[in-house]
């Protein structure tokens, strides 16, 4: 039986939950790390370019193939590229987008229950007296089980993990408008909130401790904007930038996709693209800008805070932060502010990205909201264990890297040559502009078919050369970790082999229900 | 509070914070001219 598709309540909503899908963990912690280790000021130069040429025309084209596919009732990318691409493999390349999204979700919502666990550690006072990175690493350490070979070790992370899940799946079992839109009305202006607050705070910080000059927000601020110009010639440094850009605006994911298959026909993608993405901007380039890098600088000075981001994202916003908020006045509750803001912006991704396989289920299966929901969280609770149970020996590392980073770019690409080639620029153009409230620069025309893609060619071919193939034949690797890393090789290899094997079923269903509806009209 | 920026850095903090308040300043305020434009034609 067929359900009336749902649709955003409101523009605002839509335009909340988008961002919500977009902003993330990233945005604070991925991007003062990229930037600072990248040249700086200088960064934005390749930054900023990638944002026009590769970002925004992906993004306005992910809502186009959203809101075209939604026509037909598809919510995910293999109705998508079929509704599109005339081909039966279309659905199956669609799937592997699918496959991306759940794969991302699976290893992504441990990371979120971690702004969760330490939300709650900060507010109960659990880092008193944790003054030092040392300190704060081994707690973190032995939070993640990271330290110890034993189950009970690990069992508060394993708490909040289904406390995380169980309130992602409570989120989508409510619907779009009363879910996920809900939800994003609530958590994205308290993120903001958060986050300028804490900005401020950091501002009003300047230079803790008078008798260092140097350990001061404002040498941190100039560390990540004064610009390093000899690093521009450095191709690495532009494969960071446009790497940072494209997974702040989660673009290669089929979530943006997904949410805009809820538009009416001539709702407008292009404006409401542009919102979302400088809300995006704002959380990353001011907010994520102000905060964790030039905190850091105040209280460790430029050479630690360096050695600190060299450490990753997680070093940086969970170690350095963690201990830096025990100095500062009403710290318990700042650190609270810091996770949970964190927290929202994993929330409202997470939720994101489990959306197209709900859609999936519900569209090619016939399942209710409510079934769906359960059973991919059956299904994602029982995968995290893999995750869980093998974090030190890489197994998240492997994921993030194959579907977290190397297949978005790849479903980018094939999803711009679909866009741009198959399905035609002329018609994409036009459904692009379709109820557009902003005209964009008849340029973009060729820069979808022409720069974008060159431009992803471009990246993965670097990507395959320095990192793919060295990380496919696991170099630098500790052999000991080896079996894990296949292990989630072949997880992966599973996964998608599942979800085409779910399309292939999903497909005949449909072509029944076609026919049982022509001998019902006979 | 400037003082250790240099000229370029500065011109980059300008233009690339520019850049974003603009961007979502531009964007923010025309879907609320647009909003108000429709729901008066609603009227």
């Amino acid at each position: 039986m067929e359900q009336k598709r749902e649709q955003w309540a409101s523009r605002w909503g839509l335009i909340l939950a988008m961002a919500g899908n977009a902003v993330g963990l990233g945005n604070f912690l991925r991007f003062p790390v990229q930037a600072t280790t990248n040249g700086g000021g200088a960064f934005m130069i390749p930054y900023f370019i990638a944002f026009i040429l590769l970002a925004i025309p992906l993004m306005w084209v992910e809502w186009t193939i959203g809101r075209h596919g939604g026509r037909y009732n598809h919510g995910s990318l293999p109705g998508m590229f079929d509704s599109m691409w005339n081909h039966p493999i279309s659905k199956y390349i669609g799937a592997f987008g699918l496959f991306i999204s759940a794969s991302v979700m699976i290893y992504y919502s441990v990371l979120v229950s971690w702004t969760l666990a330490f939300s709650y550690f900060s507010l109960t006072g659990e880092f008193n007296g944790m003054n030092d990175l040392t300190m704060m690493k081994d707690f973190l350490l032995n939070f993640q089980g990271i330290n110890s070979n034993s189950f009970s070790d690990i069992i508060p992370s394993y708490i909040f993990l289904i406390i995380t899940l169980l309130f992602t799946f409570y989120i989508l079992s409510k619907g779009l408008s009363g879910g996920i839109e809900k939800f994003a009305l609530v958590a994205m202006p308290l993120l903001l909130f958060f986050a300028i607050a804490i900005a401020i705070v950091v501002l009003f910080i300047g230079t803790p401790d008078p008798t260092k000059p140097e350990f001061s927000v404002w040498k941190g601020i100039a560390y990540t904007w004064n610009p390093d110009y000899s690093l521009l010639s450095n191709p690495k440094v532009w494969l960071a930038a446009a790497g940072q850009v494209f997974f702040t605006l989660s673009v290669g994911m089929g979530t943006l996709q997904a949410y805009a298959s809820y538009l009416k026909p001539k709702d407008d993608v292009v404006l409401n693209g542009i919102a979302t993405a400088s809300i995006n901007e704002f959380a990353e380039v001011i907010l994520g800008g102000l905060i964790a890098i030039p905190i850091a600088v105040a209280f460790f000075g430029i050479a630690e805070t360096q050695v600190i981001a060299s450490g990753g994202s997680f070093n940086l916003g969970f170690v350095s932060m963690g201990v830096i908020f025990q100095k500062l006045p009403f710290g318990n509750f700042l650190g609270f502010a810091w996770f949970f803001l964190l927290f929202f912006a994993g929330a409202t991704s997470a939720v994101a990205m489990v959306q197209p396989v709900i859609s999936f289920l519900t569209e090619n299966f016939g399942y209710s909201r409510k079934k769906a929901t359960v059973f991919v969280g059956i299904a994602i609770l029982i995968s995290v264990h893999f995750v869980i149970f093998n974090l030190k020996y890489g197994f998240l590392d492997e994921m993030d890297y194959w579907s977290g980073t190397f297949g978005l770019v790849l479903i980018a690409l094939i999803e711009i040559i679909i866009f741009g080639w198959i399905f035609g620029i002329d018609k994409g153009w036009k459904e692009l502009n379709e109820g557009a409230e902003l005209k964009i620069p008849v340029i973009f025309k060729y820069i979808i078919k022409y720069v974008t893609p060159l431009y992803l060619i471009f990246i993965l071919g670097f990507w395959t050369i320095q990192e793919a193939l060295p990380t496919l034949f696991m170099e630098g690797k500790d052999p000991s970790t080896h079996s894990t890393l296949w292990g989630a090789r072949i997880f992966m290899v599973v996964l998608y082999s599942l979800l085409c094997f779910m399309v292939y079923k999903g497909w005949q269903r449909r072509k029944l229900d076609k026919l049982d509806k022509l001998n019902t009209l006979d | 509070m400037f003082k250790f920026l240099t000229i370029d850095g500065l011109i980059f903090l300008i233009l690339g914070w520019g850049f974003v308040f603009g961007l979502l300043g531009f964007s923010l305020l025309r879907i609320l001219k647009n909003e108000s434009k429709s729901k008066s034609k609603s009227k």
